[in-house]
């Protein structure tokens, strides 16, 4: 049984002491993995990086997290990503991480990703040098996150893509139309389903709903704050028998 | 990040962009989130922020940036619930 806890969007500033670690606290009994898929502080300090940072310090399980736009504001991500890390928080940017949980490899891959549009009505590589600049900075992210599932893909015996932008429409619908290109990417979309992955988390979209799928049929969760309302939610897997032999091995 | 409301009855077509923006780019807010809309002549704030702190903050920015209008402050402080689980086996 593999158990993920999974949260975004929490928008850590000095105000936030103490808002989620009596969640944290215990939060070991429920799931062995803590993600973070981005939008960790509200601006983008250091300052505000270190809130969090001492909040994440009582949970006793491998915490792995991606940014999102709100940590890039104030051009100090490298700082925000410096706090964390300092405080034993795995940062992915573009990179992935395995953990080992109860003798099953999770292998995960995170990327913030960016926006751009879904199927049906996405922005291209066309026009003016922003534009193009635009949609290349997202398809360059989902090359990555491509390569990066694919990286662990001979290793872990389950996989989870981590992103902040998300990878279908189906987890923004809520939100108005008019900005979903600035919601997400397709691009991210079909790079998870032509390398694979076994779940995907993302946040970004407040008003849109937790529950989707890839057209590749993955299980997409948008786990922003303000839809799941709660400080994570638990999700749980039972490895298909097949994969159980291989993990218990000969 | 979130759609905000169309709706503007206020004198000035431009003002409610306006809030938008300087809601999620001050850094005494910073809370894109946030909607809002104009009905019966007055400024109507709606959504979630994470504190009490945010809440006011945005207020007061609105205050600051339209003297005289009325503010309907609607926005919420997220109130968090025990977490919950979900089986997602393939």
């Amino acid at each position: 049984m593999i158990r993920i806890a999974a949260i975004a969007d929490v928008h850590f500033g000095r105000d936030s002491a103490g808002t989620l670690a009596p969640y944290w606290k215990d939060l070991h009994e429920y799931a062995d993995l803590l993600l973070l898929a981005g939008d960790l502080t509200r601006v983008g300090t250091a300052d505000e990086a270190r809130v969090l940072a001492d909040e994440l310090a009582v949970v006793k399980v491998p915490t792995i997290a991606v940014l999102g736009n709100h940590d890039f504001h104030s051009g100090d991500e490298e700082g925000v990503v410096r706090v964390l890390r300092d405080a034993g928080t795995i940062v992915l940017e573009c990179a992935s991480h395995m953990v080992e949980i109860d003798g099953v490899r999770v292998g995960v891959a995170g990327c913030k990703g960016f926006g751009g549009g879904f199927l049906g009505a996405c922005a291209t590589e066309f026009g003016e040098p922003e534009m193009k600049a635009f949609i290349r900075h997202t398809r360059s992210l989902a090359d990555k996150l491509e390569r990066e599932l694919d990286a662990v893909a001979s290793q872990a015996d389950y996989r989870v893509a981590l992103l902040h932008y998300a990878p279908i429409d189906g987890t923004v619908e809520g939100e108005k139309r008019q900005i979903y290109p600035f919601l997400g990417s397709f691009l991210l979309g079909e790079a998870i389903d032509r390398a694979g992955s076994d779940l995907v988390f993302h946040g970004h979209a407040h008003l849109g709903r937790e529950r989707g799928m890839t057209p590749g049929g993955i299980a997409v969760r948008n786990v922003a704050q303000p839809v799941l309302r709660h400080a994570y939610n638990v999700y749980q897997a039972d490895l298909h028998p097949e994969r159980a032999k291989r993990v218990e091995g000969p | 990040m979130t759609g905000t409301t169309g709706t503007n009855d206020l004198q000035d077509p431009y003002l409610l962009e306006h809030l938008r923006r300087a809601i999620a780019e001050d850094p005494r807010v910073g809370e894109p989130a946030v909607r809002v809309f104009s009905a019966a002549g007055r400024i109507w704030l709606e959504g979630f922020v994470g504190s009490e702190e945010r809440r006011k903050a945005t207020e007061d920015l609105v205050a600051e940036m339209a003297p005289g209008i009325a503010i309907k402050n609607e926005l919420q402080v997220i109130v968090l619930t025990a977490p919950s689980v979900e089986s997602v086996d393939r």
